[in-house]
């Protein structure tokens, strides 16, 4: 019996030793995005190579379904997508310029970099074209704050911070920068979707004095953040709130004394839209050809549900999106005016909204994507209407970007820079639409006069097997 | 065998599927009603064309038709899934007309872009060579026409106008013509149309019938420049005039261009077509005084001062939802959706009469809607069945002998919304919040729920007042408090705090009284100006405090401090305190007892000027300064001397800035800064002159107003009109009536227009006179034991529950439209319904004449 025992405790050794060797961690491969949500664009500087610079598309992948490793199965990948070949002709080789592991289920992407004067007066790395770049992990419960060279190369030494234990899941980045002369600010905030008792948290991350707070924004969970440069305003919208109390709050990140609690002031967005999330915000602010007025708007995420229903307690039954249009010219106090225009009906699903480059004498044009309707939408508040839309093949009904397009950052390019297709020759803006299910990255190119011609003239990265 | 059994199983399956009631909507945008000839009822079985709806699908790009006999839709030849007629990309504009002659309508449909599919509405399979069903038979791609970058906005279709005649004139229909107007953006570039970049426009596509009974293009397209974004439309009952909503200005013009120097006004654009299409259509702003989104016309008698079920004789009006950038409390306008009568050039006449203290408004208040409107449409009486009446005051219910007949006799409606009303005409707006709201427009309102004035447990009424003393410093009891004075009716009048009898003491009016909770406060803090980042500086000699922060090397402005939204006054309180970081060597060299904070009365206001100062970019309030030491418990001296002594431009800074009123001040929860009572005396009750220091936060003309008055005189516009009449005088309301001091109260008309809160506040002192025990007004010598912060609490209920439908789950609505189901056999019991297309795949069939429940969704 004994010996029996003895047999079994040295097998249970060996296999032991055995599933350690036969199971080394696989990192998060660095050859494709896989399950990526996180976008952001950086023009790397100029240098002999490239003499007017290049571009590095910043992307998050999430290790979704968790086929790598939960700790290091996330990556975090900077590519040149001129250079990485044209997936739609077939091959999807990623020209990449540098990548870091991270942990799973990865979120937003954010960076600062030498047009940040107080970063580049504090840091001599982005002094010499660096740049900081970060990106959370709800699966590490950490965010990394992580080094971009020159030449778009990433590295992480130990730049993983760990978060506040109650602030959970780490997700949206906010770069934060003061105007030249307005102060010497740069930083970063991560919004954190749970917390005990549903409470709101930022980390605050100091990139001038390499400092970590956290910040407390009273109940309600934070979702998604949006940074107003020019007042020092940084938004932030509730990811769990209640029916009738939806607080989009802010204060300014610009004043705010390191270490110190934020002067918080929130507008009620249920008190405007009956039966409505908040996520995203974009702002723009738009100058009258004719009277030289500067007006403030602000494009407010919707994801819309039924109010009664969830207010006799059948829960949140989704019903579309929205985009709530909002004057956001200063009150009487200085503050935001926070009055509803309108409410735009917009494609169903989370995802992303950005602002499009100025037009002369326009309202803003926006792009957003929707995961669920599988389309990326074009809002021209000019004409107040959705004009241009990206979304299934009329043919085959499948989504022309990918299952479940998602991440979405702008880009500005030159004449000549511009694909053949509807921005040729230039100059264009050009999208990059991340398919999360897909794995891919989509480059569509566009003439902000005719947003509904936008195209998609590229794509990078290999489809998820 | 087997193989006869599974066959025989599978036609009972198919035959049991073969009726699916399910549209199969796709994101719907557009719903139109048409007549035509189909499969499903084809000539010559039907001789004339039968009703549907047409359902325009974004996310699937196609249509489908609904038989509104049934309401089930068409199915697909394939008869296993409903029918699908393919269209361009994302379908968003269906517009629906009759060609007057018997006929297949013209039914077209657009999307994104410049291109418009027409359906072939005839196309019933009777002709092999024209097709099996209903398709698309044309397409006009006008992009080239119109120039690039010209966006669809808004599309109708219209019988086209023959000369009017008669009055108010009418034009009649030509027969077998009808025109399909297109609105468009302007172009980024110049088109075909000859019209200049930038300027939007109006596209005429004529159509005439067919040889074959088909609608056929008749005519090139014609351009009709407007010099703004026509964003909706609405073709007048006339048939002559359209109108059109719009976010930008109106300007008149009889031909394009406009002459320098032309009427302009924010509103609804009129537009004469009435000589036809290859002809100038002048056009001719209609004031709302605000941008409009939205607009629908129709003629219907109106609802007079006296009685809210007794109808003038039918004329145009004119519906348009008030752009939100344009209206209101901060506008010239309140949001809603207003009232346009096309003969005053503007907004319809207040029903009102002029009342005692609230005059009439010059134009009528908008129908409001409790969210963002985002589709509207106007039903009127149907044709026949038990929701429709032809009587006149309190129809139906009358016998018509022996009341003789009335000259404003007209078709009423049935509406269901706080027991049975009958009206000339209902509204639906589909909603931001996924409701549709009804609105009663023969009394230009929203349709409520509740009884506004007749029952207790719903009317307008002040449901709560309760008056609050802080504990004095040294934690003992208050010794005064805030008291109200009961004027109505005169047996009870009385000064009072006790919470049973303070709302009696409260002064409201039905219509003007929102909802809301008010606080009154002694000495109590501004709106928004409490803890607020400020600075103190020296400007000059004077020291002056700014609400605003340092911002790197400039300000981020807090409070405008001349804004009159602030409500701020010369003698009012600023109240600070300093930490000791902001001193020289971290100690304050004028500091104050441990809690005291800084306060200094406001000697003047400095307003924010252009350019703005670069000191206090938004203004400041310059401080009194006490005359000597002795008199200066709070250190200012010693202030002003330490910035005097410090480096110039050198100011203090601190995050706990407020200004506190002189006085009383009022607030309401969402009216915010709502003014400042007076302070009712010993003398005033001794004198009998109570009435003295009434305070009313009333409407009054805007026009003749500007700054505080104006800003607080916006805060009290009538909302609503009661929809009632005072089933026992108005007693409850005895400002409405024209002796409010009788017993009972006489002359009452519940429409009177009154404030939005009165009342008479002064402070009550206990054990007064001292040693009795007592509660009585405190005399001039004890005021000061009115404590800071003394409050009282009211709380109102405006009495409106907006009547709605709503598809279940809901989404956000896109497009209604009428129809008279009485045209079917069956189909008298709903009446007029309206179809609303929800954007999460449903069609509402809202029934105003039924109850809530009748009203179904189709998916």
């Amino acid at each position: 019996m004994a010996d029996l025992s003895k047999r079994i405790a040295v097998l249970a050794l060996v296999a032991a030793a055995g599933c350690r060797d036969s199971f080394p961690p696989i990192p998060g491969p660095f050859d494709r995005f896989y399950y990526p949500v996180g976008l952001a664009v950086r023009r790397l500087p100029p240098s002999p190579s490239y003499p007017v610079g290049r571009t590095a598309l910043l992307v998050a992948s999430t290790n979704f379904d968790l086929r790598y490793d939960y700790h290091v199965g996330g990556a975090l990948l900077a590519v040149d997508p001129d250079a990485s070949a044209d997936a739609l002709a077939g091959d999807p080789t990623l020209a990449v310029l540098g990548g870091v592991n991270i942990g799973s289920f990865g979120g937003e992407v954010d960076y600062l970099d030498g047009a940040c004067a107080p970063l580049a007066a504090a840091d001599p790395f982005v002094a010499g074209g660096g740049a900081k770049v970060v990106v959370a992990s709800r699966g590490e419960q950490a965010i990394y704050l992580v080094d971009m060279d020159a030449e778009g190369r990433l590295t992480c030494d130990g730049c993983a911070q760990a978060v506040l234990p109650q602030a959970l899941d780490p997700y949206d980045v906010i770069a934060t920068c003061s105007l030249p002369g307005a102060g010497d600010v740069a930083r970063a905030y991560v919004t954190h979707l749970r917390a005990p008792d549903n409470v709101g948290f930022l980390t605050e991350l100091d990139l001038v004095l390499g400092t970590s707070s956290a910040l407390y924004l009273g109940a309600y969970s934070t979702s998604s953040g949006g940074f107003d440069r020019a007042t020092g305003r940084l938004f932030v919208s509730a990811q769990l709130p209640s029916i009738n109390l939806v607080p989009l709050r802010w204060f300014n990140a610009v004043t705010l004394p390191p270490g110190g609690s934020p002067a918080l002031v929130a507008h009620n967005v249920a008190a405007d839209v009956h039966g409505a999330l908040t996520r995203e915000l974009a702002i723009y602010r738009y100058t009258d050809p004719a009277t030289q007025a500067v007006t403030t708007t602000g494009y407010v995420r919707l994801e819309l549900f039924d109010y009664d229903l969830a207010s006799r307690g059948g829960g949140f039954v989704p019903t579309g999106g929205g985009l709530g249009v909002y004057d956001m010219n200063p009150n009487a106090l200085g503050q935001p005016l926070m009055r509803l225009l309108k409410v735009v009906p917009i494609c169903s699903g989370t995802g992303h909204v950005r602002v499009l480059p100025a037009r002369q004498g326009a309202r803003a044009l926006l792009a957003l994507t929707c995961d669920v309707e599988g389309t990326l939408q074009f809002y021209d508040d000019e004409v107040g209407a959705v004009v241009g839309t990206i979304g299934l093949d009329l043919t085959t009904g499948t989504p022309k970007l990918g299952r479940r397009p998602f991440g979405l950052a702008v880009e500005e390019r030159a004449a000549g820079d511009c694909l053949p297709g509807p921005g040729s020759p230039g100059p264009c803006t050009r999208l990059y639409v991340s398919a999360f299910d897909s794995s891919w990255v989509n480059l569509v190119e566009l003439d902000v006069a005719y947003p509904g011609g936008a195209a998609i003239v590229k794509r990078i990265g290999r489809e998820r097997d | 065998m087997r193989r006869s059994a599974l066959a025989i199983l599978a036609l009972a399956g198919c035959s049991s599927q073969a009726q699916p009631t399910t549209i199969s909507m796709h994101e719907p945008t557009a719903v139109v009603a048409f007549m035509g000839w189909t499969p499903l009822r084809p000539r010559p079985a039907y001789p004339v064309p039968q009703p549907y709806l047409a359902l325009a699908n974004a996310r699937s790009n196609d249509l489908r038709l609904v038989d509104l006999a049934t309401q089930k839709p068409l199915m697909s030849p394939g008869y296993a899934f409903p029918l699908a007629i393919p269209t361009l990309a994302r379908p968003t504009f269906l517009a629906a007309t009759s060609l007057r002659d018997g006929g297949a309508d013209l039914l077209a449909v657009a999307g994104l872009g410049a291109t418009v599919d027409v359906v072939g509405t005839w196309v019933d399979g009777s002709d092999p060579t024209a097709g099996a069903g209903p398709r698309v038979v044309a397409q006009y791609d006008l992009s080239g026409f119109v120039g690039a970058g010209a966006e669809i906005l808004a599309m109708i279709a219209t019988p086209v106008p023959g000369a009017p005649a008669g009055s108010p004139p009418a034009a009649p229909a030509q027969p077998g013509l009808a025109w399909l107007i297109i609105a468009f953006s302007g172009s980024s570039s110049g088109g075909l149309d000859g019209i200049p970049p930038g300027v939007g426009k109006l596209v005429v596509l004529a159509f005439a019938r067919g040889v074959d009974g088909s609608v056929e293009l008749g005519a090139p397209p014609e351009a009709k420049p407007l010099q703004l974004d026509p964003v909706s439309l609405a073709v007048a009952p006339d048939l002559f005039h359209l109108y059109v909503a719009t976010p930008d200005v109106i300007t008149d013009f009889d031909i394009f261009p406009p002459a320098a120097g032309a009427r302009q006004v924010q509103g609804v654009a009129e537009i004469d077509m009435s000589a036809g299409a290859a002809a100038p259509w002048p056009v001719r702003g209609l004031d709302a005084r605000s941008p409009t989104a939205l607009v629908a016309a129709a003629s219907i008698g109106e609802r007079g001062p006296d009685d809210p079920d007794l109808y003038g004789p039918p004329a145009l009006r004119v519906y348009a939802a008030l752009d939100p950038s344009g209206c209101g409390a901060l506008q010239p306008i309140d949001c809603g959706i207003a009232v346009i009568d096309p003969s005053r050039g503007g907004l319809a006449a207040d029903i009102a009469p002029p009342g005692p203290i609230v005059p009439a408004q010059p134009y009528r208040a908008p129908i409001q809607v409790a969210a963002a409107p985002l589709a509207l449409a106007v039903a009127l009486p149907s044709a026949s069945g038990a929701l429709q009446c032809l009587a006149d005051n309190d129809p139906c219910n009358v016998p018509v002998e022996p009341n003789p007949p009335s000259p404003n006799r007209q078709p009423l409606m049935r509406l269901l919304a706080n027991g049975q009303r009958w009206t000339p005409a209902v509204g639906a707006a589909g909603a931001s919040d996924g409701r549709t709201y009804l609105l009663d427009l023969g009394r230009s309102g929203p349709a409520s729920d509740a009884s506004l004035l007749n029952d207790d447990a719903t009317r307008a009424a002040v449901t709560g007042a309760e008056s609050f003393t802080p504990v004095q410093a040294d934690g003992s009891a208050g010794k005064a408090g805030l008291g109200l004075y009961r004027q109505y009716p005169p047996q009870s009048q009385e000064f009072t705090t006790d919470s049973r009898k303070l709302p009696q003491a409260v002064v409201i009016t039905p219509g003007f009284t929102r909802g809301e909770t008010w606080t009154l406060v002694w000495q109590g803090f501004l709106p928004g100006l409490r803890a607020q980042d400020f600075v103190l500086g020296l400007e000059g000699a004077d020291l002056y405090l700014a609400f605003q922060t340092e911002m790197g090397g400039t300000w981020d402005v807090g409070a405008r401090v001349g804004d009159p939204a602030l409500g701020i006054h010369p003698v009012d309180l600023v109240q600070f305190s300093l930490p000791d970081a902001q001193f020289v060597g971290e100690v304050n060299p004028c500091a104050l007892a441990e809690g005291t904070r800084y306060e200094a009365v406001i000697a003047s206001i400095v307003p924010a000027t252009d350019p703005p100062s670069p000191i206090h970019p938004g203004g400041a309030l310059q401080l009194v300064l006490p005359p000597d030491p002795a008199s200066d418990p709070f250190q200012l001296l010693c202030l002003r001397d330490y910035l005097v002594a410090a480096a110039p431009g050198a100011f203090l800074a601190g995050t706990d800035g407020g200004v506190r009123t002189s006085g009383l001040v009022l607030t309401g929860s969402i009216s915010g800064y709502a003014g400042r009572p007076p302070l009712l005396s010993r003398d005033d009750m001794e004198t009998g002159q109570q009435a003295s220091k009434r305070f009313n936060l009333a409407w009054q003309n805007e026009s003749t107003l500007s700054g505080e008055e104006l800003v607080l005189a916006r805060k009290a516009r009538r909302f609503f009109y009661p929809n009632d009449s005072y089933s026992s005088g108005g007693a409850n309301y005895p400002e409405t009536c024209s002796d409010p001091l009788a017993s009972p109260p006489t002359g009452c008309n519940p429409t009177t227009p009154g404030v939005a809160i009165g009342l008479i506040a002064g402070p009550m002192c206990a054990d007064e006179p001292p040693g009795s025990g007592r509660q009585s007004i405190c005399p001039p010598e004890r005021l000061g034991d009115l404590q800071r912060d003394s409050t009282l609490i009211i709380t109102t209920r405006s009495g409106v529950s907006p009547t709605f439908r709503a598809s279940v789950p809901s989404s956000l609505p896109s497009s209604a439209i009428a129809f008279d189901r009485s045209y079917f056999p069956d189909g008298g019991d709903s009446g007029s319904v309206f179809y609303v297309t929800y954007r999460q795949d449903s069609l509402l069939v809202a029934v105003p004449g039924q109850t809530p429940n009748i009203s179904t969704a189709l998916r």
